[in-house]
């Protein structure tokens, strides 16, 4: 019974998530393991928002009620309105044998991290920070009692933190009918496997090969950090699910500001507007995450020369920020006090820190039990990356990775811990999470090889006649060039500046060689 | 092919078998391990709080009775948690009380910092509940969960 109930609250959240894939335009392709992933991302985020909206008129049983009708609602449009589209839906097309392998293997990583979810508690924080606000609120009638938001005795819970995870969880709780810490688990597989689907498309996107995304993402499981340790994608902590969003907001960005637009880009730009704003509704940190994610989005609009419009999509993020606050502000909702005021003063005070702060976010890198080799293999990625794609996304990419990394380890010298060492030994690993998945794309990029650093489109004779155009299909040019399908497209410019020449040749553009 | 083609293509796939190889034999011997520890076991709706309070205090299922107890409590009255910060258990036993105690509101009390958990029978406490803490000895005795925890109501129970 638990389990049909359960698949009924993923379900709705799916089904309220696909509405997302709507923002998409029909020409681009992405396989259903990406569709599902982003529903899965995308409807966590609309199901706790729309949960917390009603939640100031509604009580439960209508506020449960209501919200199961807006996701039906909504998944049965996005049903109507993509089966009138002439956009084809994709499932995964055939494998290739390396590909199948890999793609095996992380199925069972997949259900490793089922069966890890299922061995391990809910982490300290995961109890006592996320899935508390869960457990009161489900008792409270579906909405965050104003009693806890101003309980200093649980100050230490962080009433200040944003409602995605704890509201997923609630939303679980509701479809059980009674609150459940086993089960309220469950979420976080989901996000992992959201995680590597995404990670695998975003990479394929990128480099126009699936293998190389298939290889880093069967290797990110090997990490101890993110299987198995404290904070790990397993224990019910919002790090691991805040790094998906972010991984779905900088690769669509990345995607987005290729230099040819076959019809995507605008796609990938609406679909990084929506995870960017989710960002700041995940957990705290999520704001530092959105303000780089909206900065490297107006380098895309400046570099790529998009209508100034394109700078709307940043506002739904700030829209989340400020009305976060507002509604802690007007609750008088207790605060944690984890770092000092920032001043000039407090920095002066405590600039002596950098120096053990860099020494151990440096220690952190290298510590093999808990990250393996991942940091020193992102490191030597991250040069050669830039030197692959150069000026916008190469910067982006690397900004978009150490920026944050930068903003954590600043934060420190603003911790009010008596030893600032405890509060960052206790969380440096968690936070260095947030970049981790992004981190492991951009090893997935540099792992493809081919001329990444071409920015003239390759050409391919595909179709030559001497009396008649036989134009061949595009996963036929993708066979001859050695990629997929969504990453060919006919550059129609070119034929018709060929027209007279008997001898037509089709000109190609492949993702890894020019886009 | 030149020799150094032949030796940038084979140098690349070395490469990148070593790497892949390092870095499996690097986590996943943490992985299996933790993978081998534990098994799957389907506890009831505490599944993690029993688990830490088995860990704190030694008994199983303490959640349900933890509760329950408090549930006997005038839900509106405080409950003093006495800790001392300096030993991770008590504060954590500490947070764990607070999360079981809902919907009291909870003070906790950090005797390393100086704090005494003051009179027990001001009018607006509940009850007093010591986390790896002595109780003073003219204090009466309360509901014990094993040897760590110990709660004493400051009036009677319903």
């Amino acid at each position: 019974m638990n389990f049909l109930a359960l698949l009924g609250a993923i379900a709705t959240i799916l089904g309220a998530g696909s509405v997302f894939l709507l923002l998409l335009p029909p020409a681009t392709r992405l396989n259903i393991a990406a569709q599902l992933a982003l529903s899965w991302i995308f409807g966590t985020g609309l199901v706790s928002v729309l949960i917390w909206t009603f939640g100031f008129f509604a009580r439960a049983p209508f506020l449960p009620g209501f919200v199961a009708t807006v996701c039906v609602a909504l998944g049965l449009l996005t049903m109507k309105i993509r089966s009138r589209s002439a956009a084809p839906f994709q499932v995964l097309r055939k494998l290739r044998p390396i590909e199948l392998f890999l793609g095996i293997v992380i199925a069972f990583e997949i259900v490793f991290i089922f069966y890890f979810s299922c061995v391990h508690t809910l982490g300290g924080d995961g109890l006592l920070n996320w899935e508390i606000k869960a457990r009161y609120a489900y008792a409270n009638a579906g909405v965050l009692p104003a009693t806890y938001l101003h309980d200093a005795g649980r100050a230490a819970s962080h009433p200040e933190y944003p409602l995605a995870i704890p509201y997923t969880e609630l939303w679980l709780y509701f479809w059980l009918g009674d609150t459940n810490q086993f089960w309220a688990k469950t979420i976080f597989p989901l996000f992992y496997a959201a995680g590597i689907a995404l990670l695998v498309s975003l990479s394929s996107r990128l480099t126009g090969k699936t293998w190389p995304g298939l290889l880093a993402s069967s290797l990110y499981f090997f990490i101890p950090q993110i299987s198995t340790e404290t904070g790990s994608a397993v224990v019910g902590y919002a790090d691991f699910p805040l790094s998906v969003f972010y991984l779905t907001a900088m690769g669509n960005l990345l995607c987005a500001c290729r230099k040819h637009d076959d019809g995507c880009n605008d796609g990938a730009f609406a679909i990084y507007a929506v995870a960017a704003a989710m960002l700041p509704w995940i957990k705290r940190e999520g704001a530092i995450l959105w303000l780089i994610a909206a900065l490297c989005g107006v380098l895309v609009i400046w570099r790529r020369k998009k209508s100034p419009a394109y700078l709307l999509a940043l506002l739904p993020g700030l829209f989340v920020i400020i009305g976060w606050h507002f509604y802690l502000s007007q609750m008088h909702a207790v605060s944690s006090s984890d770092f000092m005021p920032i001043s000039l003063a407090a920095l002066s005070a405590n600039i002596h820190r950098l120096g053990p702060i860099m020494s151990m976010l440096f220690l952190e890198f290298t510590h093999i039990e808990i990250w393996s080799l991942f940091w020193p293999a992102a490191a030597f990625a991250g040069g050669f990356f830039l030197y692959r794609f150069r000026w916008i996304r190469g910067v982006m990419l690397i900004a978009a990775i150490a920026a944050p990394i930068c903003i954590y380890a600043g934060a420190y010298i603003f911790s009010s811990w008596p030893d600032f060492h405890d509060h960052i030994a206790l969380s440096i690993s968690r936070l260095l999470m947030h970049v981790a998945p992004l981190a492991t794309l951009m090893i997935s990029a540099v792992l493809a090889p081919g001329q990444m650093r071409s920015n003239q489109p390759a050409t391919f004779p595909l179709a030559a006649s001497d009396s008649s155009l036989n134009v061949q299909s595009l996963e036929t040019c993708a066979s001859i060039a050695g990629t997929r399908p969504d990453n060919v497209w006919i550059d129609r410019d070119a034929i018709r500046s060929r027209k007279p020449c008997l001898k037509l040749w089709l000109r190609l553009s492949v993702a890894q060689t020019g886009r | 092919m030149h020799w150094h083609h032949w030796l940038r293509a084979g140098v690349r796939p070395f490469m990148c078998v070593v790497a892949i190889a390092s870095f499996l034999a690097l986590g996943a011997p943490a992985i299996f391990r933790s993978a081998a520890r534990s098994s799957i076991q389907f506890a009831g709706p505490f599944h993690s709080s029993d688990s830490f309070l088995s860990f704190a205090t030694g008994v199983n299922n303490a959640s349900e009775r933890l509760i329950a107890f408090f549930g006997s409590l005038p839900p509106s009255n405080e409950i003093l948690i006495v800790v001392r910060d300096d030993d991770q258990r008590s504060a954590f036993l500490g947070m764990l009380v607070a999360y079981l105690a809902w919907p009291h509101p909870v003070r906790i009390v950090d005797l390393r910092n100086g704090g005494t958990p003051g009179s027990a029978e001001s009018e607006t406490i509940a009850a007093v509940a010591f986390c790896r803490v002595q109780p003073p000895p003219a204090w009466r005795r309360g509901e014990w969960v094993g040897d760590s925890l110990e709660i004493v109501p400051t009036r009677e129970r319903k």
